[in-house]
C-alpha cells in the first residue's frame, strides 16, 4: 500500500505539469492585456514597455512559459501578484485555513446528515418517508447557495440575531456559511447513498446475513452500508476537491477572505496572472490529493480493491 | 398422514408476490412434514415456489411485495409465523438455516470469511469474540479449509471453498433443521461431489434434518429419504425416495424421468416435457399441470385436484392414477 501511495504521489508531478502548461496557454493567448489594465489608461507607452519589461511579459511565448515553470517547480515560487505585490504562494497559505475550515464543516454536515437520510430512505423504499426525502433532496440540489444564503443570514442574524451575519472572528461565524454550503451536498449524498444502499439491500449477502440471525438495523449498518460506501466517498471527496476552490460565493457573501475569493475575485477579476495560474496549481495538487486520499480509503473499505492496487503493483 | 414423530411441519403454506398490481401465486398450500435427521429433497423447476418456500420458513421473504397469506409452519410445536421479529431471530441460523444457491454472492465481500462465520456464533451463544473465533476456526477445519485462512476475504477463495464457507456458517450452530437452497447448482460437477458428500457427512454427525431444493432428480437419489415434487406452487407428489423413483405416479413426475437421458441407449433426442410452466398470475382453473399433460381430460379443467394416495401408499395429486380405485383425499 505503501508503495501505491507514493507511485500515486508521484504521478501528481505529471498533472499538474500538465495543468500549469494548459493554464498558462490559456491566460497568454487570451485577449486583453494585463500591462493595460494594471498601469491604467492613462499611462503613456514609455511607461507600459517599462512594466512590461519588469513583470517579464516582453519575452517570448516560451520564455514565459519556462520563467514560470521554472519558479513554480524549481523553486516553489508562484510569484507576485501585479496588483498588491504580494506573494501568491504565501498569500494562498494564509487564506488555506478558513476555506478549509469551511470545507470540512460542510463535507463533515453533508456526510452526517445526508447518508443516515438516505439509508433511511432506502429501507422505506416507495413509502412515505422515501418520498418525502427524495422531493427534499430535489430541493436541496436546486436551491442556490447564495440565495439560501441570503434568506439564512436574514433569519439567523437580522431577524432573531442568534448568528453573526460576516466575518471570520469565531467559529460561531463558520455556522451560517457551513449550513449554506452544505445543503447541496446533503441532498446529493441523500440521494447517492439511497441508490446504492437500495442495490446492495437487494444482494445476497444480505439475505445470508439476515438468515443468521443479525439485527436489522446491524444487516443496514454493518453488512449493506459498508458495501455501499464506494459511490459515497468517491461524492465525498469530488465535493471536497470542488468546494476547496470553489466555495467563492459564500466567501464573499460571508465576508470569508479564503482561497475562493482569492483566485476568483483578486486573480481573474483583477487580470493578475499570476494568482490565477498560482491558483490553479494549487487546485491542481489539493484536487489530486483529494483522489488519492478518496482511493486509498476505497481500499481501506473494501478488500477487492486493495487487492487490485497490490497486484497491479506486482505486475511492475 | 399425522406424524408423531415429526418436529417441523408446515401446514398449507400460501405465500404470494405482489408486482405492477398482479398477484403472483408463488406457493399455494403446501404441507410438509419431517422427522429429525430425515432428507426431504424439493424437486421442481425454476421458479415452481421451492426457494419460497424455504425463504418462508426462516420469514426472510422480501419485505416489500411478499405476502405469506396463510397456512402455518411449526418447529417442536412453536409456530414460526406468530413468533415476534425478534424471536424469530433467535431461530434464524441457531435452529433452522440455510444454505444459499450461489457461493459467489452469498458471502458478504468485504467481511473476512471467518468473521463471517464468528458472528453467526456470537449471535446466538453467550460467548466471547475469542470463543467465537475459535469456534469459526473449527468450523473452517471441519468443512476442509485451513483455519489459517480466517482472516481472508470471499474473493480470495474459489466459488467451492466459498461454499464450503456458507454451508460453515449454517452447520456453525448445530441447527435441527437445514434448508439447502440448490447448494450445488453454482458448482462444477467435481466440487458438487465433494460438497454434497460434505452436507452429507455434517448432516449424519449432527442428526440434522434437511430439506434439499433442487431439480436434480440425482442429488435426490443421492441424498435424501423422502421427496417432494412441486409444480406451480403445489406438492404435486410426496413419498419416499423409493417410492417415487420406482413409482412415478403424476405425469409431472414420469416426465421429468423421462427427460434423463437413458445412457444405456442410443437416443439421438431429449425428451422434454412439452409447454412451459402455467404463468403463475394466472394459473388455471382446475389442475396446474392440466395444459401440458398427455392424459389431462374434461374433468381435469373442472376443480381443484386433492392429494390421492397410489397404491403403494404415497400420495400424488391427479385422478388418473388407480384408475378404479380412487384414494381418499388426503
Amino acid at each position: 500500500m505503501l508503495r501505491y501511495t507514493i507511485k500515486r504521489l508521484l504521478w501528481m508531478i505529471p498533472i499538474v505539469l500538465g495543468v500549469s502548461l494548459i493554464v498558462f496557454t490559456i491566460l497568454y493567448f487570451m485577449p486583453g492585456d494585463p500591462v493595460t489594465m494594471i498601469a491604467g489608461a492613462s499611462a503613456t507607452d514609455t511607461e507600459r514597455e517599462a512594466l512590461r519589461a519588469s513583470l517579464g511579459l516582453d519575452k517570448s511565448y516560451l520564455g514565459q512559459l519556462g520563467t514560470f515553470l521554472g519558479d513554480t517547480f524549481l523553486h516553489f515560487d508562484l510569484g507576485n501578484s501585479y496588483i498588491t505585490k504580494l506573494d501568491v504562494a504565501a498569500e494562498l497559505i494564509y487564506r488555506l485555513p478558513r476555506t478549509l475550515l469551511l470545507t470540512v464543516m460542510c463535507t463533515v454536515l453533508s456526510l452526517v446528515i445526508g447518508v443516515p437520510i438516505g439509508i433511511t430512505a432506502a429501507t422505506h423504499q416507495n413509502g412515505f418517508v422515501d418520498h418525502l426525502v427524495m422531493f427534499g433532496a430535489l430541493l436541496g440540489v436546486s436551491i442556490p447557495s447564495f440565495w439560501l444564503s441570503l434568506l439564512l443570514v436574514l433569519l439567523f442574524s437580522v431577524k432573531l440575531d442568534w448568528l453573526p451575519a460576516m466575518g471570520i472572528g469565531s467559529i460561531r461565524h463558520y455556522i451560517l456559511p457551513a449550513i449554506a454550503g452544505s445543503l447541496g451536498g446533503i441532498a446529493m449524498q441523500a440521494r447517492q447513498t439511497r441508490s446504492s444502499m437500495l442495490e446492495i439491500i437487494r444482494s445476497d449477502f444480505i439475505t445470508t446475513a439476515r438468515a443468521k440471525g443479525v439485527k436489522e438495523n446491524m444487516v443496514i449498518y454493518k453488512h449493506a452500508l459498508r458495501n455501499a460506501l464506494i459511490p459515497i466517498v468517491t461524492l465525498t471527496g469530488t465535493q471536497f476537491g470542488v468546494m476547496l476552490g470553489g466555495t467563492m460565493i459564500l466567501e464573499t457573501i460571508f465576508g470569508i477572505p479564503g482561497v475562493g475569493t482569492y483566485i476568483i475575485t483578486n486573480g481573474i477579476g483583477g487580470r493578475d496572472l499570476p494568482i490565477i495560474r498560482g491558483g490553479a496549481v494549487f487546485l491542481a495538487i489539493a484536487f489530486s490529493f483529494c483522489m488519492l486520499l478518496v482511493d486509498l480509503v476505497y481500499a481501506a473499505v473494501d478488500p477487492r480493491i486493495k487487492a487490485q492496487f497490490v497486484t497491479r503493483r506486482a505486475k511492475k | 398422514m399425522e406424524n408423531p414423530k415429526s418436529f417441523f411441519e408446515i401446514n398449507d403454506l400460501v405465500v404470494e408476490y405482489y408486482a405492477d398490481g398482479e398477484v403472483v401465486h408463488a406457493v399455494n398450500g403446501v404441507s410438509l412434514r419431517l422427522r429429525p435427521g430425515q432428507s426431504l429433497g424439493l424437486v421442481g423447476e425454476t421458479g415452481a415456489g421451492k426457494t419460497t418456500i424455504a425463504k418462508s420458513v426462516l420469514r426472510i421473504l422480501p419485505d416489500r411485495g411478499a405476502r405469506i397469506c396463510s397456512g402455518g409452519i411449526k418447529l417442536n410445536g412453536t409456530d414460526l409465523l406468530s413468533l415476534s421479529e425478534h424471536d424469530m431471530r433467535k431461530i434464524r441460523g441457531n435452529d433452522i438455516a440455510m444454505i444459499f444457491q450461489d457461493p459467489m454472492t452469498a458471502l458478504n465481500p468485504v467481511q473476512r470469511v471467518g468473521d463471517q462465520i464468528a458472528e453467526v456464533v456470537k449471535i446466538h451463544s453467550e460467548c466471547s469474540s475469542l470463543e467465537a473465533e475459535e469456534k469459526a476456526k473449527e468450523m473452517l477445519e471441519m468443512v476442509g479449509i485451513p483455519a489459517d485462512r480466517y482472516k481472508e476475504y470471499p474473493h480470495q477463495f474459489s466459488g467451492g471453498m466459498k461454499q464450503r464457507v456458507v454451508i460453515a456458517i449454517a452447520l456453525a450452530c448445530n441447527p435441527h433443521l437445514l434448508l439447502a437452497d440448490e447448494p450445488t447448482t453454482a458448482l462444477d460437477v467435481t466440487i458438487q461431489a465433494q460438497v454434497l458428500d460434505m452436507i452429507e457427512d455434517l448432516k449424519r454427525k449432527y442428526n440434522t434434518a434437511m430439506i434439499m431444493i433442487t431439480h436434480d432428480l440425482g442429488i435426490v437419489a443421492t441424498v435424501c429419504d423422502e421427496v417432494a415434487i412441486i409444480y406451480a406452487g403445489e406438492i404435486v407428489e410426496y413419498g419416499t425416495k423409493e417410492e417415487i423413483f420406482e413409482h412415478p405416479s403424476h405425469p409431472y413426475t414420469v416426465g421429468l424421468f423421462d427427460a434423463i437421458p437413458n445412457m444405456n441407449e442410443d437416443e439421438e433426442w431429449l425428451h422434454p416435457i412439452e409447454g412451459m410452466p402455467p404463468d403463475p398470475t394466472n394459473l388455471p382453473a382446475g389442475c396446474a399441470f392440466g395444459p401440458r399433460c398427455p392424459r389431462a381430460t374434461a374433468e381435469c379443467r373442472e376443480k381443484k385436484i386433492g392429494l390421492n394416495r397410489t397404491e403403494d401408499g404415497h400420495v400424488c395429486r391427479c385422478i388418473h392414477i388407480n384408475k378404479t380405485a380412487q384414494g381418499g383425499e388426503v
